[in-house]
C-alpha cells in the first residue's frame, strides 16, 4: 500500500491528514510542505503578527507530537517539482520520487509580483518568513505606500498605523475591496483607515518602484521607507504542467474535490472546486473553504466514497482592521444589488441577485454574521433577509 | 457532555454559531461566544469546535 500523499503543508494539508484518520484510514500518510516550520495558521501573518506586542510566531495548527500520534509523516523544507500522474508519482526537489494511491495537491497560492516593483525595500506578505521581515521593518516608524487595496493591504495599512507610520494606500480601482465586496461596501471597513490619517488614494496606477519610493503613471512620486504589494495570489500549480490533471485558474475540482484524474484530489487555494450552494466553479482563497474541502476530500478517499452532498459551504472570511472585525459570509458580484446600515457601532452589507440573498457583510456584529450565514445556507429570499436586517439594525 | 468556551482566545469568529446554532450565539457588544445550552447535537458540537480558528471550544462527551 503506497497511501496518501498530501503536497502542501498548510491548512488545507493538515486538514486532510486529520480526516483521513479521524475516518478510520490505516495506510501511510505523508505530508510533503515546501516551508521548513510546521504547519501553521495562516491569517495571523497579516494581523496579530504585525504587532509589536504580539509574538513572533503564529500559532501552529497542530502541535508536533500529534504528527507522530497519527503517524502522519512529515517532508518539511521540500518542494513538490513534477507530477507523474501515469505512474501514480510526484518527484521532489532533491529528486526522490513518491508513490501514491492517492494524491491530494495542497500546494496553496503565493503573493501576485508586479513588473518593475522590486528592490530590497519591497515586501509581499504570504508566509511566515515575509511577516517576520516586515514586523522587522515595521519596528522603527517611517513611511509606507502600500499597494492594493484589498484585505491584506488594508490589514497591514492599520497595523502600520497603529506602529506609528504614516501610511498611503494606492489602488488602482475606484474604491476599496472592489474585486470582494464591489464598489459599495467596502466604504464600510475603510471608516477607521480615513479617522486615523491613512491616505487612501484610488485610481492610482503605479508604474515601478524609484530610489525615492514609488512612481505612478502620471510621473508624481509617492515617497517611501517601504513599499508592500497586496495584489492579490496566484495558485502554486505550476509544478503540474504536463502532470496530467486539469488546471485553468487553480486544479479543477467537482464538488468532491476530484480532479480530472483518478486518485488525484485537490482542495484550498491552488485547487477550483463547484461549489453546489451558490453553483459557482471558483478559486476560493479562504481559511473556511480550505478546511471544509479538506474534509469532505478525506473522508471520500478514507470511505472509498464520494457520493452524497458535496461542498455547499457558503464561502466566509474574517478581517481584523484597527479594532474592528470585518466579516463576509457567501459571494458579492460588482453588480449585486447592496442593501447597507451603520448604526454609529456596527454596521450590516446584504448582497443579492435577484430574489436572492447572496452574501451578508458585517463589520462588529459576529452575531448578525452568524446569523446571516444560516440565511445563506438555507436560501433565504432578498425581501426577506431586507425586512430581518431592518429589524436587526433598529 | 461538557462544553467550554475559553473566552480569553475567542475573537468572535461566529463560525460555531453557523455549525451548532442551538448551542453557541455571539454577543455583538463583547464580540465574544455565548453558550446557550449545556448539551446539544454532538456532531454539530464538534464540528463547532473544529471550524473555531483559535481554538477556544472545547468539548468533553
Amino acid at each position: 500500500m503506497r497511501g496518501v500523499t498530501i503536497v502542501g503543508a498548510s491548512l488545507a494539508g493538515v486538514s486532510v491528514a486529520e480526516g483521513l484518520r479521524e475516518h478510520g484510514y490505516q495506510g501511510p500518510v505523508r505530508l510533503v510542505g515546501a516551508e521548513r516550520h510546521l504547519p501553521y495558521d495562516r491569517p495571523p501573518l497579516s494581523k496579530a503578527l504585525l504587532r509589536a506586542d504580539e509574538p513572533e510566531d503564529p500559532p501552529l495548527l497542530r502541535p508536533r507530537s500529534w504528527y507522530d500520534d497519527n503517524e502522519v509523516e512529515l517532508l518539511l523544507g521540500r518542494r513538490a517539482t513534477a507530477l507523474e500522474a501515469d505512474r501514480s508519482a510526484v518527484v521532489l526537489d532533491d529528486g526522490e520520487r513518491l508513490a501514491w494511491d492517492h494524491l491530494v495537491i495542497a500546494t496553496g497560492s503565493r503573493a501576485r509580483r508586479l513588473p518593475g516593483l522590486d528592490g530590497p525595500s519591497v515586501h509581499h506578505l504570504r508566509d511566515l518568513d515575509d511577516a517576520r521581515r516586515l514586523r522587522g521593518v515595521l519596528a522603527e516608524p517611517g513611511r509606507l505606500v502600500v499597494l492594493g487595496a484589498g484585505f491584506i493591504g488594508l490589514e497591514a495599512a492599520a497595523a502600520a498605523a497603529e506602529r506609528g507610520w504614516t501610511v498611503t494606500v494606492l489602488e488602482r480601482e475606484p474604491a476599496p475591496l472592489v474585486r470582494v465586496l464591489g464598489p459599495q461596501a467596502g466604504a464600510l471597513c475603510v471608516r477607521t483607515h480615513l479617522a486615523r490619517g491613512i491616505d487612501l488614494r484610488f485610481g492610482a496606477a503605479v508604474a515601478e518602484t524609484c530610489p525615492a519610493g514609488v512612481r505612478l503613471e502620471d510621473g508624481s512620486v509617492v515617497p517611501a521607507d517601504a513599499v508592500l504589494v497586496g495584489a492579490g495570489a496566484v495558485p502554486n500549480t505550476d509544478w503540474l504542467s504536463g502532470g496530467g490533471v486539469e488546471v485553468d485558474d487553480g486544479v479543477v475540482c467537482d464538488a468532491h474535490g476530484r480532479t480530472s484524474r483518478p486518485g488525484v484530489w485537490a482542495a484550498g487555494d491552488a485547487a477550483r472546486w463547484r461549489n453546489e450552494l451558490t453553483g459557482r466553479h471558483r478559486r476560493v482563497e479562504q481559511w473556511t473553504s480550505a478546511r471544509d474541502q479538506a474534509a469532505l476530500a478525506a473522508r471520500a478517499i478514507a470511505t472509498g466514497d464520494a457520493g452524497g452532498a458535496g461542498w455547499a459551504g457558503p464561502p466566509y472570511f474574517w478581517s481584523d482592521l484597527f479594532e474592528h472585525k470585518v466579516q463576509f459570509c457567501g459571494h458579492a458580484e460588482p453588480d449585486s444589488t447592496v442593501w447597507t446600515a451603520h448604526d454609529g457601532r456596527r454596521s450590516l452589507a446584504l448582497f443579492g441577485r435577484g430574489e436572492q440573498l447572496e452574501a451578508v457583510l458585517t463589520v462588529d456584529a459576529p452575531r448578525l454574521l452568524g446569523l446571516g450565514r444560516r440565511k445563506l445556507a438555507e436560501r433565504t429570499g432578498w425581501a426577506e433577509a431586507v425586512a430581518w436586517a431592518k429589524e436587526a439594525m433598529q | 457532555m461538557k462544553i467550554t468556551v475559553d473566552l480569553g482566545r475567542c475573537q468572535g469568529y461566529a463560525n460555531c454559531v453557523a455549525a451548532a446554532p442551538d448551542v453557541f450565539d455571539v454577543d455583538d457588544a463583547t464580540g465574544k461566544a455565548v453558550l446557550l445550552a449545556a448539551e446539544g447535537d454532538a456532531a454539530e458540537i464538534r464540528e463547532a469546535a473544529r471550524s473555531c480558528p483559535v481554538a477556544a471550544i472545547g468539548m468533553e462527551e
